[in-house]
């Protein structure tokens, strides 16, 4: 069931008017709430309920046991429910990933694999929901939280149905107190909803799936549309899989905001990031700071030396790609990112080291403040970077991303179509942009909320007839593949 | 005093909310994208004999939202249909007449060269001029009304039928079959307004041109018809009749619409036979469809007809990859259709030429 369907309007109606009778009554809000986000998965594929029901079984009756016991017998019992869930992930996600490559690394070295791919079929939010409840698990055997004692209310943190197909992926310190006490959803919080969801419907349906034609075409055939087309709809995409991704997480945050639960934050104007590292900390929030806190940092983070941290960065980030998708594609985005970061530190760790030999050199001077490392040149170096990766992220597979980088670099010509690109996507991009400086400038993620009246009634009112205007296809979310 | 503060502030809103709705959209969403046009403005035209007719001469482009925003273009001849290509062998060619099929067979979105026409003479081996009268939303008894018209007076060496969506209810009427025009106007599928597809009913037909002069306005009108429209399935029986039903499915066909479509065929086959022209009726490859979509039909009429199914040949190729802009053939599909169709009417030349019977 999509957010931007009929049927979900229908849904979340329903759901909106029972909750409202409900929602005074713990049990009855909790019981309700978990029953509306297994039939809204449900309605997608309701076999895969069943592995939502062994990731909750499994995790809930391994975390109340880990309190009690050694902490050896703990590993064995975090060992265990990492081997179902990341199990689970990888049969569902990887192996018919792995049985091709196998397959294709056996052919290159000259054996002939008869070994066919299982045509698993990939359910929706698992790498979501997987990374929730390991989260859940690894903070109770680090004593972040005590076990949860009600299965209803674990089982709807698994479940919750806006976050559950693709997050943000909560975590159980911030997500299950909320789930344990019952909330009192106000004005506040029924105008910051209003705010998130119709931005978010505006982002995905105006701007996510306006653009998402053309960047399909120019990926689709990239050999005949030339370098600039080329590198137009890469910029298009950059909007495509902004709009796309945080209009979801907006509408997540929106609708669940009006439940009086408040979702945390996925997206921090990223498009004005200075540096790789505050990129991370500003897109899929919560998929890097989980990476941050249950990967990154146990393998050693920044404790062990520069080269360490840059080991342990490539390892994180390329594992970051292959959880986008079971792809060499995916895994070279995020090695790309490990790679830039690693080299951004020890960049970084140059200079800090002149700066403190030599801190009014001119050299120090002209790095650190001016052109060409004046802020819109950084801007401007990390947005040229944010394009390569998405190049791989968007390409259906290795061959077609060094096609279009072959063609960026060597095919100049000016196709027709230049004129569409260029329009659209420039108007979407300066929109994007701006809205995000504006975020920036104002210091705060809602300002809209505080400007007059009239202004946030012509918002509204330009959103909803834009919607209407463009009209609700049934286009899924790209991160629903992940 | 505040509630008409308010009550202005709220219409102010609603004011600038539509400038502003208009005016963002129109500079972000080409006017192509927004009405899904098909073809520049101006190549269809209301005739009072024809009904919807192409220009004379027209000139223009081709480009559809799904995937060929580049704008592929398009020349008509006198007649208003893709002119006839010809391949460079020495001698007087042979020529083919592509009859039917609609803007699949008219190899919407290709170019001149890389049209079924343009691969066909292209794969064969033999001097052949091919020309094609498909025309994007007509069907067979359209197509032959324009042939008659049109091209009636022209020597021919072979005649392709493409058997592709049959409008069935169109040949009920056995003595419509030599009328010029056919009977209007049920035998149009749709027909395009500025470019603009317009279907046989709903909202945007009955309003034309003004639905299209704002974004706004188009988008209020497709969400008022495409709610009337649910309401109507919800209502009482499908709008949809058999006839349509059947028309985009390969479901059997009622009988007797069968056996007017029969004598339709067998019509046009004596037509050509009196002139010893043979005749081979094609099932058009479709995206989507099962390997044996064509097999009602097929069966029903290949024990009269001289018939291929390329769709059931050709399924093999028929991945997303081989279709663009809305199930129409890719280049590479439309090179197999023009080597397969090369091949099947070079056969039946050659026996023609030996005085073999084109059907053995």
């Amino acid at each position: 069931m999509l957010f931007n369907s009929l049927q979900f309007l229908v849904f979340f109606m329903l759901v909106a008017m029972v909750y409202a009778t409900v929602h005074r009554h713990l049990r009855l809000r909790n019981g309700f709430l978990l029953l509306a986000s297994y039939g809204f998965y449900g309605a997608w594929d309701w076999r895969f309920l069943g592995l939502i029901l062994i990731s909750t079984l499994v995790d809930f009756s391994i975390s109340k046991r880990l309190p009690d016991v050694a902490p050896r017998q703990r590993r064995q019992l975090v060992t265990v429910s990492l081997i179902v869930n990341l199990g689970i992930l990888c049969t569902f996600k990887y192996l018919d990933f792995g049985i091709q490559s196998l397959v294709e690394m056996a052919s290159w070295a000259g054996w002939d694999l008869d070994v066919k791919t299982l045509g698993i079929i990939l359910p929706v939010g698992i790498s979501f929901y997987t990374f929730q409840t390991i989260g859940y698990t690894l903070d109770v055997a680090a004593g972040r939280r005590r076990p949860v004692n009600s299965l209803l209310n674990f089982a709807l943190y698994v479940a919750y149905f806006p976050q559950l197909v693709a997050g943000p992926i909560e975590r159980s310190t911030a997500l299950l107190p909320q789930l344990e006490q019952v909330t009192h959803p106000g004005w506040e919080e029924f105008r910051r909803g209003v705010l998130w969801v119709l931005s978010g419907y505006f982002f995905k349906v105006v701007c996510a799936d306006t653009i998402a034609p053309l960047v399909d075409e120019a990926y689709s055939r990239p050999e005949m549309i030339g370098g600039p087309v080329l590198i137009l709809a890469t910029l298009g995409f950059s909007v495509q899989i902004f709009c796309d991704f945080a209009g979801y997480s907006l509408i997540a945050r929106g609708i669940s905001e009006w439940f009086g639960i408040h979702l945390m934050e996925n997206f921090r104007s990223p498009y004005v990031s200075l540096s790789p590292r505050e990129f991370w900390r500003r897109w899929h929030i919560s998929l890097s700071t989980w990476l941050r806190d249950y990967l990154y940092i146990p393998l050693g983070g920044s404790r062990r030396g520069t080269a360490r941290k840059c080991l342990n960065l490539l390892i994180v980030f390329s594992l970051c790609g292959l959880w986008h998708g079971a792809g060499w594609n995916f895994i070279l985005f995020g090695a790309f990112w490990g790679v830039w970061l690693a080299g951004y530190t020890i960049y970084e760790n140059l200079l800090s080291e002149y700066e403190r030999r030599a801190p009014e050199s001119l050299p120090v001077q002209w790095f650190r403040d001016k052109i060409p490392f004046s802020r819109p040149m950084k801007g401007l170096i990390v947005m040229v970077g944010i394009l390569v990766s998405w190049v791989f992220f968007r390409s259906p597979d290795m061959r077609t991303a060094l096609n279009i980088f072959e063609a960026i670099l060597t095919d100049w010509h000016l196709d027709p179509s230049f004129g569409f690109y260029a329009r659209s996507v420039g108007i979407l991009f300066v929109l994007v942009w701006g809205y995000s400086w504006l975020q920036e400038y104002r210091n705060d993620q809602d300002f809209l909320l505080k400007e007059p009246k009239w202004i946030r009634w012509t918002l509204v009112s330009f959103s909803i007839f834009c919607l209407l205007t463009v009209g609700f296809r049934p286009v899924p979310f790209i991160y629903f593949q992940f | 005093m505040t509630r008409v503060k308010t009550v202005l502030t709220a219409f102010l809103a609603l004011i600038l909310g539509v400038f502003m709705t208009e005016g963002f959209l129109r500079l972000l969403i080409p006017v192509e994208t927004q009405f899904e046009t098909w073809f520049t403005p101006g190549i269809e035209v209301w005739d009072e004999t024809f009904g919807p007719v192409y220009r004379s001469n027209w000139k223009g482009t081709m480009r559809h939202m799904d995937g060929i925003y580049r704008g592929i273009p398009l020349a008509l001849d006198e007649n208003g249909f893709r002119p006839a290509v010809r391949n460079s062998l020495p001698g007087e060619p042979k020529r083919v007449l592509l009859l039917g099929g609609r803007s699949a067979m008219m190899s919407y979105g290709l170019s001149d060269e890389a049209s079924i026409a343009a691969q066909l003479v292209k794969a064969a081996n033999l001097p052949m001029e091919a020309q094609s009268i498909a025309r994007a939303g007509g069907n067979l008894l359209r197509n032959w009304n324009l042939f008659l018209h049109h091209m009636s007076d022209q020597e021919w060496d072979i005649v392709v039928i493409s058997h592709l969506n049959p409008y069935l209810p169109a040949y009920a009427d056995h003595s419509a079959f030599n009328e010029v025009p056919p009977p209007a106007p049920e035998d149009w599928a749709f027909r395009y307004m500025d470019g603009i597809l317009l279907w046989r009913d709903g909202l945007f037909l009955e309003i034309g041109r003004p639905a299209f002069q704002s974004y706004l306005g188009y988008g209020l009108v497709r969400l008022a018809d495409s709610t009337l429209k649910a309401f109507d399935r919800w209502g009482g029986p499908s709008s949809e009749s058999p006839q349509d039903r059947i028309r985009d499915r390969g479901v059997a066909p009622d009988p007797s619409m069968l056996e007017d479509y029969r004598a339709f065929l067998e019509h046009v086959e004596h037509y050509f036979k009196q002139r010893d022209i043979p005749v081979l009726l094609h099932f058009v490859p479709r995206q989507f469809a099962e390997p044996d979509h064509h097999a009602p039909f097929r069966e029903a009429l290949e024990t009269s007809f001289d018939v291929v199914d390329l769709h059931q040949r050709l399924h093999g190729h028929l991945g997303p990859d081989a279709f663009i802009a809305n199930g129409h053939y890719g280049r590479e599909l439309a090179r197999l259709i023009g080597e397969e169709l090369a091949r099947e009417v070079s056969l039946r030349l050659a026996k023609r030429q030996s005085g073999i019977p084109a059907t053995e």
